[in-house]
């Protein structure tokens, strides 16, 4: 999992360091780092770093090792690679059944609508539905809801 | 010389005599041997003449007569078995592509058995039959090509059998039908009605007067069967694909796709063993964004990166090309 954490620490020689050694001690990867010496809250600066952890546990070990040891987290939290597809549906009615389908699609775990464009008229409709998801397996869920109504709608998929 | 018979002398036949007419000389100076057309049938009947027929008249009666049974001091024959029956090196089998009747693949069958080298340019027989037809060709020591079937002159089958010698292909994705992406790509530049657009594409003759092959996906399946089959070592046949056309495709679908910057293309995909065509949404500027009746095949492979091949995927001159090329493979690997 990737990390993002803002880190408030003395502006004292040593403290980066410090601060850094646990997250290698923990089996994670520093990906990215950034210390802003114009940001001081409490006496304190401010560094942002990027950082990859296995799971849950060594993570947790982390933040009790950067209690221990003075280290103030401002912010920290998972960042989630969203993937993204798109998909076209045409249909011969005028697309009532549309908002069900973005409800059921909206109602899985994780999966998002993030965007909706559609023409509808008397003799047809067109929707152009962009869903995203933390990973493919996810968004394949989306696409399934989709292909099950593949008999009444014309599905284009994004390639 | 090779002496070589051909079985259908339509738009495609009429094209490999214009070429053979004109490279010849070229040809046998540079390999050595040329080609000399010995028997042509047509839906009318066949001719045969041991000692070579005259090809600028053949294609001149042909034209102004319709039938190649018109062609003077020549013996005539009724079915395409007593032509392949006669003495030759090489059968060139131009009928037109049929998947329900396997007619052809009788055809050919019989020609290995006659030990005879067989090119094609119909995809009905290898969409049948591919693994049987292989087979009785080795069996026989026959060579058997058809490069013609996938892309025209592309060579989509032998860059992708030239580039699985050396990295494993992971997936194909590609353009193979020059009709439906005619069509799709006037639909987006003109804003304009899938029926609209299919009666331009019939009057310029880029669509025939019976669409539905090209804009059902079944020539893309019959394509991507051969491609999967020849390139990827797979045993596929048609009820493998997954087949969805372009004629749902509205006016408003490609409206909406286009102002979020997408085209819509028909596309044959080969993934492991999935086989699928159907129509897809593509960035524009993509690899697979072309336009009118062009073809375009995308390997994707593990240590060759993505390779992409682009041509025109029919037409008289480019399918007598790629057959033409097939025929000299023949004669370089029988000298």
């Amino acid at each position: 999992m990737r990390i993002h954490a803002d880190l408030q620490l003395e502006d004292i020689p040593g403290r980066l360091v410090n601060a850094l050694a646990p997250i290698a001690d923990y089996g994670g990867n520093i990906v990215g780092i950034m210390h802003s010496r114009e940001r001081v809250v409490d006496g304190r600066i401010t560094v942002r770093l990027i950082f990859d952890v296995k799971n849950e546990k060594p993570l947790k070990m982390l933040i009790k090792e950067w209690e221990k040891k003075d280290v103030y987290i401002a912010r920290i939290e998972e960042i989630y690679r969203r993937v993204e597809k798109q998909f076209l549906v045409m249909g011969e009615d005028r697309g009532a059944k549309i908002n069900e389908l973005i409800g059921e699609i909206s109602n899985l775990d994780e999966v998002n609508v993030s965007d909706l464009k559609m023409i509808s008229r008397e003799k047809g409709y067109a929707a152009l539905i962009t869903v995203d998801a933390g990973e493919t397996k996810t968004l394949e869920r989306a696409e399934k809801i989709l292909e099950s109504l593949a008999e009444k709608i014309l599905l284009v998929k994004g390639v | 010389m090779m002496k070589v018979i051909m079985a259908g002398f339509g738009t495609v036949g009429q094209g490999v005599a214009k070429v053979i007419e004109e490279k010849n000389s070229s040809i046998k100076k540079r390999l050595g041997e040329g080609f000399e057309i010995v028997g042509v049938s047509d839906s009318k009947g066949a001719i045969y003449n041991p000692e070579g027929l005259n090809l600028e008249l053949l294609l001149k009666i042909k034209r102004e007569k319709g039938a190649v049974i018109s062609y003077p001091d020549v013996e005539k024959l009724k079915s395409n078995e007593e032509l392949i029956n006669r003495e030759a090196d090489v059968l060139i089998e131009v009928t037109p592509t049929d998947i329900e009747s396997g007619r052809a693949v009788d055809d050919i069958l019989y020609a290995f058995r006659s030990k005879k080298h067989v090119v094609t340019s119909n995809k009905g027989p290898l969409t049948l039959n591919f693994k049987g037809l292989n087979e009785e060709a080795a069996k026989n020591g026959c060579m058997f090509y058809y490069t013609a079937t996938v892309g025209g002159c592309t060579r989509m089958i032998d860059v992708g059998r030239g580039l699985s010698n050396g990295a494993a292909i992971i997936s194909f994705q590609g353009i193979l039908n020059g009709t439906s992406n005619y069509i799709l790509s006037r639909m987006t530049d003109e804003e304009a009605p899938y029926e609209l657009i299919l009666r331009e594409a019939q009057q310029l003759g880029y669509a025939e007067t019976d669409p539905s092959h090209d804009v059902d996906g079944i020539d893309t399946a019959c394509k991507l069967v051969i491609l999967a089959n020849s390139v990827m070592g797979l045993e596929s046949s048609l009820k493998d694909v997954k087949i969805e056309g372009i004629t749902g495709i509205s006016e408003d679908g490609v409206k909406l796709a286009k102002s979020d910057g997408k085209v819509i293309k028909l596309i044959g995909e080969i993934e492991k063993s999935r086989l699928e065509v159907s129509p897809r949404l593509v960035p524009k500027g993509h690899f697979l964004d072309i336009s009118g009746t062009l073809n375009l095949g995308l390997f994707k492979t593990d240590f060759a990166g993505d390779i992409a091949i682009m041509g025109r995927g029919a037409g008289q001159m480019e399918t007598a090309s790629a057959i033409l090329g097939d025929l000299n493979k023949i004669i370089s690997q029988t000298r």
